[in-house]
């Protein structure tokens, strides 16, 4: 499965969602910058999980 | 004019003006040249290698250093000056962007510039001495590509929360 950060379209819109998702929990859920932060280092934890195996994409 | 209104200016000014510079950088490798240098014949690519990318590397990761202490300093140097600040809704929505912003520098420095240097060696490598390509090179590749692009989705939501979330009624309760 290709990963959204494969294309330019697919990382816009991934940093648009998270953008939407962070400024909602930072609004609506009191000390939600917290759970904001916490989302942020998943997704960073994230990214080593990809980098632990760096496979290129099958074209 | 205040001197400490004066030093909060400039340290401002440097905070975004490296800032850009860094990130525009960013965007220049993940939107032009990501898609430009598989389209390149081997020997272009090779010469951009060996002559654009060091010069936009030096820039790169050297502006996403001085955006982040001159950001350190002047979020240290503001609340200083005004009780309650770290407690504020306003410190905390600029600590969230400080984060990625900070996450963002780590993946420069620990992971995007070692491999690209690790590149642009071989590269230098082949062309001076015939050698071979390393096995290892696509990994290198593909190791700066995805934090590249993790610093490009990361910069959407980092950018919000430093220039824009500050400003917004409701977030700035």
């Amino acid at each position: 499965m290709k990963l959204p950060l494969e294309t330019i379209s697919g990382t816009i819109w991934a940093g648009v969602i998270i953008t939407a998702l962070l400024a909602l929990l930072t609004n609506v859920i009191p000390s939600g910058y917290n759970i904001a932060m916490l989302v942020v280092l998943l997704i960073w934890a994230g990214m080593f999980g990809l980098l632990v195996k760096p496979t290129p994409p099958k074209t | 004019m205040d001197s400490y209104v004066l030093y909060l200016g400039s340290l401002r000014w440097l905070h975004i003006a490296a800032g850009v510079t860094w990130i525009g950088l960013l965007y220049y490798f993940n939107f032009v040249q990501a898609w430009s240098f598989p389209k390149m014949e081997a020997a272009a690519r090779t010469n951009a290698t060996q002559i654009l990318l060091p010069r936009a590397l030096l820039w790169f990761r050297w502006a996403a250093l001085v955006t982040f202490l001159a950001g350190v300093a002047l979020l240290l140097s503001y609340g200083a000056g005004r009780p309650g600040y770290y407690t504020s809704t306003s410190f905390h929505l600029i600590l969230v962007g400080g984060l990625m912003g900070t996450i963002m520098l780590i993946n420069v420095w620990g992971i995007i510039w070692p491999n690209q240097k690790r590149i642009i060696d071989a590269t230098n490598a082949t062309v001076t001495s015939g050698a071979a390509a390393p096995p290892d090179q696509p990994k290198w590749a593909r190791r700066a590509f995805l934090a590249s692009r993790t610093n490009t989705m990361l910069s959407l939501p980092m950018l919000f929360f430093m220039v824009a979330a500050p400003f917004l009624g409701p977030l700035a309760r």
